[in-house]
């Protein structure tokens, strides 16, 4: 587990790079009951203006906790996140989460990290932008 | 493009605004098989998810949710808190639901097979002009999660974009 003492603003949370597949994305619309068409009707979603189905901001948001409990190693550490989702994220493209430490404070005894987080895509291109708060012993 | 007037998007809007007003309140309990498929999918490869020894050795009560996919359990029903009150008509005028943002709190741990309240209200509505004249209501929606004692668990902050031209 990353301990308090062992982190510095400024660090970076070491990425996670992910594509989701058709398959996945498929797997995920039936697992959630998806109603949504422009995740699933490709049809719809180009009529909407959009280059193929678009992957869910809750499927893509889910890689930035898994990040940041794997980072910290520790299932219970986040307190809150806040994101924006500013650009739509299509099947079997490659995109990277990361982030930095932007402070470290303590706050009625606890330890905590606040933090920028963010997702791009391979060509540079931001679909997540936001912040999150965790809990570090 | 199709063109709606002010007015029109202003009627919309009031619908919107009156069709969610009211709070949902249901329950959900969280199947393993569930946690299973959406740990595959998302890569989540941590024992103390899938089996209760491992958490228990852990110090947790059983097996956990992982905080990766508590947003995707509720999913469904956000959706259909807007599909179930929003009349058929209002629906047509919508040509998209866009989730633009979130804002989410774990307080508490969340177990797997334990049931939970789930609370969703509209906290906010507003409107907004996108590129390219594109036109939004801005739905705030919040959605809680108790334990049955009533204790807070987790809450999300949830923007929801209604394209309506």
């Amino acid at each position: 587990m990353l301990r308090y003492g062992n982190v510095n603003e400024g660090d970076k949370i070491p990425p996670i790079t992910v594509v989701i597949s058709r398959e996945k994305l498929n797997a995920y619309c039936k697992v959630t009951k998806e109603i949504v068409p422009i995740h699933f009707d490709e049809k719809v979603a180009r009529a909407l203006g959009f280059k193929t189905v678009v992957v869910q901001g809750v499927f893509s948001f889910s890689f930035i906790p898994k990040m940041l409990t794997e980072w910290i190693g520790n299932p219970t550490c986040i307190k809150e996140i806040e994101v924006s989702f500013i650009a739509p994220l299509y099947p079997e493209e490659n995109v990277t989460f990361t982030g930095k430490i932007l402070r470290k404070y303590e706050k009625d005894g606890e330890r905590l990290l606040e933090c920028e987080i963010w997702a791009e895509k391979e060509n540079g291109e931001k679909i997540i932008d936001g912040t999150a708060v965790i809990s570090i012993q | 493009m199709c063109c709606l007037s002010d007015e029109k998007i202003a009627f919309i809007r009031e619908e919107v605004a009156n069709a969610l007003s009211r709070k949902k309140i249901t329950r959900i309990r969280i199947d393993r098989e569930t946690i299973k498929e959406l740990c595959k999918i998302v890569g989540e490869k941590g024992k103390i998810y899938v089996d209760d020894e491992e958490a228990r050795a852990a110090g947790f009560e059983k097996a956990l949710v992982p905080p990766s996919i508590v947003l995707s359990i509720l999913s469904p029903f956000i959706s259909d808190f807007f599909i179930s009150r929003l009349n058929r008509d209002i629906i047509r005028e919508i040509k998209g639901f866009i989730h633009a943002g979130s804002k989410v709190y774990f307080f508490k741990p969340l177990y797997t097979s334990n049931e939970y309240v789930v609370e969703i209200m509209l906290s906010a509505i507003s409107e907004r002009k996108g590129k390219k004249g594109k036109r939004y209501i801005v739905t705030d929606v919040d959605v809680s999660l108790f334990e049955n004692t009533g204790d807070i668990v987790f809450k999300d902050m949830h923007r929801v974009f209604l394209r309506v031209v």
